[in-house]
């Protein structure tokens, strides 16, 4: 009955359009261009229209933005562009040379963005969604997209702590969502919670192992790295619970999608761009050398030993320091300039795109190639890639998308995290030769002759199919295949190693196989009540392996075949593979009401192998509405409020986080049989645990989004709070339970916080110049909520390893220091245990060193005991950031832009272990480490005792037993807040009627300046260079400072 | 498409690591149960010989009246000196405070008794279930009757993958427990096996109506009130050991004594697998036998360890007939470290020549269990029938029967007990159990009864054991 209600609808239609047919018509033709810069716009659409309806009958503007289409009398003409204001205009006859300005929208409302998988307007989203254009990110060149965002999203903490090139930061959206450490000391690594990536819709593997380049072998690329950012087009922050609920527990930690560019126009458009930049490594710490460093320890040694007889005894048994007049330790080596270099980089990028409604493909070629400022590093990326969309009829959508690329980077001596081969090296006395044959430090030599070679090659493909079935309900199904090798080859000359030259080689293959099948059906009714229902399933496959071999006893260091005869240190070891796989269903369910009222209910239900086939389904439901006030009638006399809306939103992920082991227990074959029978036992490191569950994260957000003055002005705010429970921690037992701990879900952490956006157009639409503005900045604090077994504070590490605590009701993550109160300047200022009669002292040994005395820190002696030991620490500090934010500008004036970045990082605190290392550099005048100037430090010396806010750092004889430098203490732990002015770069289009003189329809130049200055009070070399948790360990890889020059044309 | 997935889903998303097994893949066919329980045992094996001397350090060295001119910790053991003797930590004797060991088994057979519940239907016969349940009742009822005489009171649970911290529980109470539970498992196990791999190392009934006789006989000494039910039970679990066994266990003749120690004879009820050709070989200082012999048995010089002569004395009289004096000995009277032990030597092959103890260690053995049978009847004033369980003994011995009553016999049964069981792990846990540590005419190192009551016969606790348990208390003798 309804069927055939509609074939009628349809037949009276058809027979009214005849009708128009029918009467008189004009035929009009012109241009579309943009207001701004007056180039045409391409693909247009060009609606005609009756009445003040829309009839199905229209054109479309071709690559010189001209179009020609017929209109019948009375009729009128709707011009609509994507990202540009729609205009309407009156026919009253025909013309041939029609000019319209479309101006560029700034209405975030009409925008679109894709939110679970849908394309959605802005207006009708309910969750915190940002949207950052690939044209608003600075112009520089660089590796991984993702250094380019840090300081543009609100609530997107970026921290550039990783400086190897290649390799990615860390990434957290709205604060931490675990407390586990990995490691200890400076090398305490926070467990990576990364957001999901999803390019073109299809979600990349995993990106947590890469997030600190964690494969320990290998080479640790980040995936994200193989895209070249200039073929990006735009990229989306999911942050709430209720956008993020359509992508599962993986996407629990936010999500953050990634379209790459399409062809657009008829003719087809080339562009090339390239770059050339001069990376500069960070300034170099001042050292001490020479003649200057050798009196430096010699003075040191008279001065402060127990005798003079001893002291001299001493100077002149350490040949280094005596025999002056010998070749070998007669230099002034300058070790960092040996590591430490600028280098001039390139990269190129082809881009050959067009197209039209019917047909459009791209194809994109990449090559960059950075050297990294450590010798012996770089990464070079080759990149081809291509899609095209194929859309024969309305109905039908077919797309397609290939990426290629190959990743080749070399670590050098060191992972991908650290160069702490380097860091020991630099710091090499200066009294040494340079590397050589016969030089003693085997990390300097390392660091310049291991070779290390690394590639990454990857290969991803997607097919996207889409069909409208009838009026409203398309079927959709999306494949994607992604596969890549990383392959390390190490080889490692004989002279390192005791002859016997060695080679290392490592390989990975991983795949995965994705697919999502979805139903949408959309119905308005009324013209008021707009339903929308979308159905998805997905499933995934993956898999993984991985080997080594290692070769020693090379026949000589040019044949690195594997001959090596050395078997007994030759080894290979094959990991023998993971696997895994998923799968989910997804439904969503939105209702909006002539875009006053929106509603919107999503639920998805996911298993995964890493769970096993009992567990059940994890779920995640969500719920979002939104008010857009400006569409109410009691509004719209309001003229300066352009847009007012209202949004709030809940949402519970559910997030799988046990293994298969930890819920049913490991089995393992003993290595001792038993009466000559094979016994299989069960690990006893894990008690099983079936009653585990999955951590689950709910979110509640509340969000406003203001315009002003015709949307001149935005102003965005978010409110959140998320409460993270059930986190998989593991804990100890006692020992009368034969297992050593058990994973249990009873920690619990709060995030809350506070995010404002704004974004201004400062001078008038008509003014020439155009100037830009946004400003973002967030508010977060993270609360421990809950610890197994209801305990109030767990202690993590110990002595010497920088612990770090979890205390209930404080921040996550505290630090557990020492607390330095001064430098005793006299002896008499020394407590004395009344019952003992013996001075304060270092606990351990009764050995006179230990006794506290004049020079040495005061370490406030929490328990009272006259003794300091570990319980004399404070719970003191917080590693992670309280503020982050960031700043843009865009200024342009005709022809010319001037564009600048800035990020924010405020009230965190850090743990400065490099000033620590400095003083500790006079612990032993004896060794071959290097003497690095501390004049500029206010530190207490016998000449000059009082007032000093360091302790003494030349009493070399008691260093061991009193360490006064020790870096676990409040001296050290600093505020890491920092501004950072990111970017500045400027630019210059050429006059297009002067460019197509060469047949180039568009030619830029720009120059850009990156990472420029960082202002902060911190006395260490970079507040950004630090880890997760807040170490500042020397033997981080620096970040470079950048200048580019680049150019683009477009014929 | 969905609704392909659907129907798939559960296996779809089964995946099978192939470098360990999850516990969801475990526990499917009867190897995975057989391989399991063996496990349980090595896990014993492990906390008794492998990862430190237990047995004979805690058993025959202790309060034993030796000494060694080369192993200085031989001397504090004697002395009951234990704070030294747990930092000779390289012979691993601080390993002994670690009573972690002996709990990997009671978890590991607590496991075995509730997941062979999750074997799919079929894999195993109900009879199976129950034996391999009996199994794992009786390994951990075995490793709690070790950590009784170890520690004295003990936490105590049978719950599988237990994970809560426990107070210490009576030692009566721990072993009322298992007796309760050995009681009702025991008609579930053979009385021995046909599969030689099996006898006698595998739970038998005879070891555990051998254990259910040791643990009444450990109560008697700490639970007075119910002392005459204690003797009572052990007389009734002796006499169906020996009455109802089918002939599978009994004495075996002086001159094969070297057969009882290689393991799997008619005397083996419960033993310790030592399988030097598949590479399962004791550590040295684990096996008494190391520490009695010498060239050209074993490596050694001389023996060890030497008996102080009054000793000797008191147990083989010079007057005495004794076939044990000749048999078991060289040179017995000696002092010069000639005198060497050579009962637990075994036969090497066919020729006949006596190597280095490469046999089983004995945990119960049937002479014992007749000498304990004995000790009940006696104080039970049953004295006929002692004699005859003890007179046993003595012919086997060659050695003129007893003909005693009242204290004489009581007397005549323990040190039977001490001369038949020499070396065999029992000599300090005899003293322990009778009190006779705290009289000089038994001990030679005899421990003051205030020090008994406050715990000197226990070994230390480490102190690893407050690690996330508040419950815990260590033993207080020894802080």
């Amino acid at each position: 009955m309804k069927f055939r209600y509609q074939i009628t609808l349809f037949l009276l239609t058809l027979i009214m359009s005849l009708n128009v047919e029918a009467q008189n018509a004009y035929i009009v033709s012109g241009r579309v261009l943009d207001q701004q810069s007056s180039e045409p716009l391409y693909g247009v659409n060009i609606i005609v229209m009756m009445d003040g309806e829309t009839t199905n009958r229209g054109a479309v503007t071709n690559e010189d933005g001209k179009f020609s289409v017929q209109v019948p009398s009375g009729g009128s003409l709707l011009f609509t562009y994507l990202g540009y204001e729609s205009i309407t205009r009156e026919i009253t006859g025909s013309g041939s040379d029609m000019k319209i300005y479309l101006k560029e929208s700034i209405d975030q409302l009409d925008e679109t963005v894709i939110v679970g998988y849908q394309e959605k307007r802005k207006e009708e989203t309910t969750g915190s969604v940002i949207k950052i254009d690939a044209e608003d990110l600075a112009e520089t060149p660089v590796a991984n997209v993702m250094q380019l965002l840090q300081g543009q999203v609100a609530g997107l903490n970026i921290q550039n702590n990783n400086g190897t090139p290649g390799m990615m930061g860390t990434i957290l959206i709205r604060g931490i969502s675990n407390i586990n450490v990995q490691g200890t000391g400076d090398q305490a690594l926070l467990t990576p919670t990364s957001p999901l990536f999803v390019i073109d819709g299809i979600p990349i593997e995993d990106p947590s192992q890469y997030e600190y380049g964690f494969n320990q072998a290998g080479p640790g690329l980040s995936p994200l790295s193989l895209i070249p950012p200039e073929d990006i087009a735009d990229i989306t922050v999911l942050k709430d619970a209720q956008a993020t609920s359509l992508y599962g527990s993986q996407g629990a930690y936010g999500v953050i999608l990634i379209t790459t560019k399409r062809g657009e126009s008829e003719v087809p458009i080339i562009s090339y761009s390239s770059d050339f930049f001069v990376s500069t490594p960070p300034q170099l710490r001042d050292v001490i050398i020479g003649r200057g460093e050798r009196m430096s320890r010699i003075h040191q040694i008279i001065q402060y030993d127990t005798s003079a007889v001893h002291a001299y005894e001493l100077v002149n048994q350490t040949a280094i320091l005596s025999d002056s007049l010998n070749p070998y330790y007669n230099n002034a080596t300058d070790w960092q300039r040996l590591f430490y270099r600028t280098t001039y980089n390139q990269s190129h990028n082809i881009n050959a795109s067009g197209g039209d409604q019917e047909f459009n493909y791209k194809v994109n070629a990449n090559f960059y190639d950075s050297k990294g400022i450590v010798d012996n590093t770089g990464f070079t990326r080759y990149s081809l890639s291509m899609n095209m969309g194929y859309r024969p009829t309305e109905k039908f959508n077919l797309s397609a998308y290939i990426n290629t690329s190959l990743g080749k980077n070399s670590k050098g001596s060191g992972n991908a995290l650290a160069q702490t081969g380097i860091a020991q090296a630099a710091n090499t006395t200066s009294l040494l030769p340079s590397p050589s044959l016969y030089t003693a430090s085997n990390e300097t030599l390392g660091a310049v002759s291991i070779d290390n070679d690394n590639k990454t090659v990857g290969v991803s493909a997607s097919v996207n199919l889409s069909y409208e079935l009838f009026n409203g309900l398309r079927l959709n199904t999306a494949t994607g295949y992604n596969y890549s090798t990383g392959t390390e080859d190490t080889f490692y000359p004989s002279l390192l190693q005791n002859d016997n030259a060695r080679v290392f080689a490592y390989n990975r293959t991983s795949e995965s196989l994705y697919n999502r099948s979805s139903i949408q059906f959309n119905k308005t009714i009324n013209d008021a009540h707009n339903f929308g229902i979308y159905l998805n399933e997905t499933i995934r496959l993956s898999n993984s392996k991985s080997n080594t071999i290692t070769q020693v006893g090379l026949p000589n260091d040019e044949i690195w075949g594997p001959f090596g005869y050395n078997a007994a240190l030759s080894y290979g070891s094959a990991d023998a593979g993971v696997e895994s796989r998923s799968v989910s269903f997804a439904g969503s369910f939105s209702y909006s009401y002539k875009s006053k009222y929106v509603a919107d209910f999503s639920y998805r239900l996911s298993g995964s192998s890493s769970q096993g086939p009992e567990v059940p389904w994890t779920k995640s439901p969500s719920v979002g509405i939104r008010w857009n006030l400006h569409n109410e009638k009691f509004l719209e006399p309001i003229d300066w409020l352009s847009f007012s809306s209202m949004r709030a939103s809940w949402g519970q992920t559910i997030i799988p986080e046990a293994g298969v082991y930890d819920i049913y227990g490991r089995y393992i074959t003993n290595p001792f049989t038993y009466n000559n029978q094979e016994t299989i036992s069960i690990e006893l490191g894990n008690l099983p645990n079936t009653a585990l569950v999955p951590s689950t994260s709910t979110m509640w957000n509340f969000g406003v989004d203001l315009g002003f003055f015709s949307s001149r002005y935005g102003v965005s705010f978010d409110t959140y709070y998320r409460q993270t429970d059930k986190i998989l921690r593991r804990k100890t037992i006692a020992d009368i339970n034969a297992f050593a701990g058990v994973n249990t879900n009873e920690t619990s952490i709060v995030n809350y916080g506070y995010e404002l956006s704004f974004n201004a157009h400062i001078l008038p639409a008509t003014s020439k110049w155009d100037w830009t503005i946004a400003v973002n900045g967030a508010w977060n604090k993270d609360v421990l909520a809950k610890l197994p077994d209801n305990d109030r504070q767990i202690f993590n590490g110990g002595e010497g390893e920088q612990p770090v605590v979890n205390r209930l009701g404080g921040n996550s993550l505290s630090n557990y220091l020492f607390h330095s109160n001064g430098v005793y300047t006299d002896n008499s200022q020394i407590p004395v245990d009344p019952l003992t009669g013996l001075p304060y002292r270092n606990g351990g040994t009764l050995a006179p060193g230990r006794f506290f005395r004049e020079g040495d820190p005061i370490w406030t002696d929490i328990n009272g005991d006259y003794i300091l030991d570990d319980n004399d620490r404070v719970i003191v500090g917080n590693s992670q950031p309280r503020v982050t934010g960031g700043l843009s500008s865009n200024v342009r004036y005709g022809p010319f832009s001037f564009s600048t970045s800035a990020s924010i990082t405020l009230r965190r605190d850090i743990i400065n272990s490099a000033i620590a290392e400095r003083f500790q550099s006079f612990s032993d005048p004896m060794s071959e480490n290097a003497l690095v100037p501390i004049d500029a430090y206010d530190f207490y010396t016998r000449d000059n005792p009082s007032g000093a806010g360091y302790p003494d750092p030349y009493d070399f004889t008691r260093y061991a037993l009193y360490t006064p430098f020790r870096p676990d203490q409040t001296l050290f732990q600093e505020d890491g807040s920092y501004i950072k002015i990111n970017s500045i770069g400027v630019s210059y289009n050429f006059d297009r009627d002067w460019t197509e003189a060469f047949g180039i329809s568009s030619a830029r130049i720009n120059a850009t300046a990156n990472n420029i200055y960082t202002f902060s009070k911190y006395s260490g070399p970079n507040p950004e260079s630090v880890s997760g948790l807040g170490r500042d360990s020397s033997g981080g890889y620096p970040n470079s400072r950048d200048y580019s020059i680049g150019l683009n044309i477009q014929f | 498409m969905s609704l392909l997935f659907l129907s798939g889903c559960s296996d779809y998303l089964d995946v099978t690591p192939i470098d360990n097994l999850a516990g969801n893949n475990f526990w499917q066919t009867e190897e995975d149960v057989e391989s399991f329980t063996l496990s349980i045992y090595n896990q014993f094996r492990s906390a008794t010989m492998m990862n430190k001397p237990l047995i004979v350090a805690s058993g025959d060295l202790r309060g034993a009246p030796i000494s060694s001119p080369i192993l200085n910790y031989v001397n504090p053991l004697r002395n009951n000196n234990l704070g030294d003797v747990i930092t000779y930590n390289n012979e691993n004797l601080d390993q002994i405070t670690y009573w972690q060991n002996f709990y990997e088994v009671i978890q590991l057979a607590n496991i075995l008794y509730v997941q062979i519940e999750e074997l799919p239907e079929g894999v195993l016969s109900e009879n199976d279930v129950l034996t391999y349940r009996a199994e794992a009742v009786f390994m951990r009822n075995l490793s709690y009757f070790f950590l009784v005489r170890l520690y004295g009171d003990v936490p105590y649970y049978t719950e599988a993958f237990h994970e809560e911290a426990l107070p210490r529980m009576d030692m009566v109470e721990v072993l009322n427990n298992g007796l309760e539970e050995l009681e009702s498992i025991k008609d579930n196990l053979p009385w021995t096996y046909e599969n030689t791999a099996f006898k006698s190392v595998r739970a038998n009934r005879a070891a555990v109506l051998a254990l259910m006789m040791h643990m009444n006989m450990w109560a008697t000494g700490f639970d007075q009130a119910n002392q005459e039910n204690y003797y009572q039970r052990t007389v009734e679990l002796g006499e169906e050991l020996m009455e109802e066994n089918g002939g599978d266990y009994g004495l075996v003749p002086l001159e094969e004594t070297s057969e009882i120690f290689s393991g799997g004879s008619r005397e083996g009820i419960f033993e310790i697998v030592q399988n030097v050709n598949a590479g399962e070989q004791f550590p040295v200082r684990s096996v008494y036998s190391n520490y009695v012999t010498a060239i050209p048995y074993t490596s050694n010089i001389s023996p060890l360890i030497s008996y102080q002569l009054e000793f000797i004395r008191r147990i083989y009289p010079a007057t005495t007939t004794d076939g044990r004096k000749t048999t078991w000995y060289t040179d017995l009277y000696t002092t010069d470290g000639s005198q060497q032990m050579v009962k637990f030597l075994n036969p090497f092959q066919e020729s006949g020549v006596q190597l280095s103890n490469v046999g089983n260690q004995i945990v119960f053995r049937y002479t014992e269990l007749v000498l304990l049978r004995a000790e009940a009847l006696a104080n039970l004033g049953m004295e006929e029938q002692a004699l005859e369980m003890v007179n046993m003994i003595r012919n086997r011995a060659g050695a003129d029967p007893f003909n005693s009553f009242g204290q004489a016999l009581e007397d005549d049964i323990y040190w039977e007990r001490v001369r038949e069981l020499m070396g065999e792990g029992y000599y300090f846990f005899d003293l322990v159990r009778t009190g006779k540590i705290v009289d000089g005419t038994y001990s030679f190192a005899p421990i003051s009864r205030t020090a008994f009551n406050q715990g000197a016969w226990t070994w230390p606790i480490n102190e690893s054991a407050l690690e996330d348990n508040p419950f815990i208390q260590l033993n207080n003798y020894w802080n």
